[in-house]
């Protein structure tokens, strides 16, 4: 299996048992191209969003997993900060793939958000 | 609501927003090129540029005629989502990111971030096992 879908299953569902990781990469093969996803692995290596949270004028929500090693709350928390209108919504208890397992909780959060825009 | 995916994000994947539909919202949701069944420009990182998907991104919603939007974005996707709202405040009403990454090298930003290599130091108990593949993951 080429690394770079290891790689991604690695990051995003850190806190899923291993067999789980697995057939979720291998459900990436054929989906997604190797050489794409590194592409777009550099490019995202290189680029820098972050001097734009300033000049977003919308309220916004910034979802965070305690458990989760690629993105720490702290960094999220810095993005919240950062935008005018943001709020941190931490997550008890869940990883990278909070989507998933912690589904809930990230529906509500966003439908609270689409209230009240 | 325009769902920006992340990485290699597939329709299955974003399953877990239906719930969201149920409520009675409008959910617009694509796969990134290339992947899914999108088109796959060849693998040149000036095709898969960070601008290069915001600008899909804003095409894709201009091209549905869609007025006013919430961007739900996890991950990398969060930059298309970030650069759309600053580029398109009129058209974006809300924002929601998931776990947001805005930089790669946020973890050499000492200012910015505090001290990540140790809260990642203090969740890592938390795994069972957390396994390598071959080489050590990119930082």
């Amino acid at each position: 299996m080429p690394y770079a879908l290891r790689s991604v299953a690695d990051l995003g569902m850190a806190n899923l048992p291993e067999d789980e990781r697995t057939r979720w990469a291998q459900s990436l093969e054929g989906h997604v191209g190797a050489d794409a996803l590194l592409a777009m692995w550099r490019s995202t290596d290189i680029a820098e969003s972050r001097p734009l949270l300033e000049s977003t004028s919308c309220p916004a929500i910034v979802l965070a997993g305690e458990l989760n090693l690629a993105i720490p709350v702290q960094w999220a928390a810095r993005v919240a900060e950062r935008l005018p209108q943001g709020r941190l919504v931490d997550v008890k208890g869940a990883g990278g793939a909070r989507g998933l397992t912690h589904a809930a909780e990230a529906r509500d959060a966003i439908l609270e958000l689409m209230r009240a825009v | 609501m325009l769902y920006v995916p992340a990485w290699s994000d597939h329709v299955e994947e974003m399953r877990w927003i239906e719930p969201l539909a149920e409520e009675g919202m409008g959910i617009v949701v694509y796969e990134r090129r290339g992947t899914g069944k999108s088109d796959r420009p060849a693998p040149a990182d000036d095709n898969y540029s960070v601008e290069r998907m915001s600008t899909d991104a804003i095409e894709l919603a201009d091209s549905l005629g869609l007025e006013r939007v919430v961007a739900l974005a996890s991950y990398d996707g969060a930059h298309q989502a970030v650069r759309f709202a600053a580029e398109r405040p009129k058209l974006i009403a809300g924002l929601a990111l998931v776990g947001p990454l805005l930089a790669r090298r946020q973890s050499r930003d000492a200012d910015d971030v505090g001290a990540p290599d140790r809260e990642r130091d203090a969740v890592r108990p938390a795994f069972r096992r957390r396994p390598r593949y071959g080489k050590p993951a990119r930082r």
